[in-house]
């Protein structure tokens, strides 16, 4: 074999390897939550690991997880070996709780999140920009010189400096993001009409009366374990 | 941002021998050094405002190519700015004097820190040894920075 062709064989299994995790279908919405992923903020969290990988997903640039945490994001947010992380599914979803939280701090502080309202076409597509989508995007950085910097200022989904190595605009991911409940992340409720709880349990454990409930004098029924 | 790459695997298996030319004498960087919690870049690509990367300042990885057309530093830093798996990545082109040139500068897959211990138990081997040893290569024509499955048009430069 050439070194021509070796050298072709080799980008490609590169390419092919940092896209390992494309074989995978990422962690459901219910083993997220059960990693500690609150409910309603489960499909998001799912979407995004759809496209990284499941807990103990590793491609060959290093990246851990079933988010997908490479080894600078690892390194701030992680303080323990790769192995130990991909075998702990509390700690990824601890990790990556933070980094989508961060990710918010620092859209707003960037002036990103004025997008939010907005409608956004790519690819034969359109979505109205929400707060999922923001985070979503912010896979490309949200950075005030970042990629969603850079589309925030001119609104051109095509322009080269909205654009990631391989040619994809930031914009497919506002899109791809849009429509999700990342309250959870942002700390404000989400604009995207959630399903009304129909029955008893039916109440994501982190919003509405269940996360305030009523203390056992004022309630005027009181269960204990013992009585489930 | 990885659904893409697979078209573009594809067609590089498919095309690789009208492309191959392009790539038989890619050019590899080789580490040079890590400056680990500073506020101030030794070699100054980065502005202390780009060092914002928490309590104790940012970390910068530099890898170096030297050629007969001068050397070339890319230098990535891990900081505020960094997304989940790329950071702030420079392509910068030494000149007489120490004179710095900007030909790139985009957001990269991160490095895989050589020596990290906390990564020791990860494959060696193949492609991730690879991409470790070698994140960044300049194409044969001198136009083209690699970044795994990432490319990057190199300019004319700014100083």
């Amino acid at each position: 074999m050439s070194r021509a062709v070796k050298s072709v064989l080799f980008n490609a299994g590169v390419a092919l390897c940092l896209s390992a995790t494309l074989a995978v279908a990422g962690e459901s919405a219910a083993s997220l939550t059960s990693a500690g992923i609150p409910a309603n903020c489960a499909d998001f969290a799912a979407k995004v690991s759809s496209s990284e990988g499941n807990f103990g997903s590793v491609n060959q640039a290093g990246c851990l997880g079933a988010f997908q945490f490479c080894p600078g994001t690892f390194e701030r947010y992680y303080n323990g070996s790769a192995q130990s992380f991909l075998s702990n599914p509390q700690a990824q979803t601890v990790a990556w709780t933070q980094y989508e939280q961060n990710s918010w701090s620092q859209a707003q502080k960037n002036g990103l999140t004025s997008l939010v309202g907005q409608q956004v076409c790519s690819g034969g597509r359109c979505a109205t920009i929400d707060q999922s989508a923001i985070l979503m995007a912010c896979q490309f950085g949200c950075g005030k010189n970042g990629k969603l910097a850079n589309y925030a200022a001119s609104g051109d989904c095509n322009a080269r400096n909205v654009k990631d190595g391989n040619g994809v605009s930031v914009c497919s991911y506002l899109i791809r993001g849009a429509g999700y409940d990342a309250s959870c992340f942002t700390g404000n409720q989400p604009a995207v009409c959630q399903e009304s709880p129909s029955g008893p349990g039916d109440f994501p454990t982190s919003t509405g009366i269940a996360v305030n409930p009523p203390t056992a004098s004022s309630a005027s029924i009181v269960v204990n374990p013992t009585d489930v | 941002m990885r659904s893409h790459a697979i078209p573009l695997l594809a067609a590089a298996f498919l095309t690789a021998g009208a492309v191959a030319p392009a790539c038989a004498a890619d050019a590899a960087f080789a580490y040079k050094t890590t400056y680990r919690n500073v506020e101030h870049d030794p070699d100054k690509v980065w502005a202390d405002d780009a060092l914002a990367g928490g309590p104790g300042g940012a970390t910068i990885h530099e890898y170096e190519l030297r050629s007969a057309k001068g050397d070339l530093l890319v230098s990535q830093v891990w900081n505020d700015d960094c997304s989940s798996s790329t950071c702030p990545t420079r392509l910068v082109r030494i000149g007489p004097g120490g004179r710095r040139t900007v030909l790139v500068d985009d957001m990269m897959h991160q490095v895989i820190p050589p020596d990290d211990p906390r990564f020791a138990g990860l494959s060696k081997t193949g492609p991730a040894a690879a991409f470790a040893e070698h994140p960044f290569l300049l194409s044969a024509d001198g136009k083209t920075l690699v970044n795994g499955d990432f490319k990057f048009e190199v300019g004319a430069g700014k100083p």
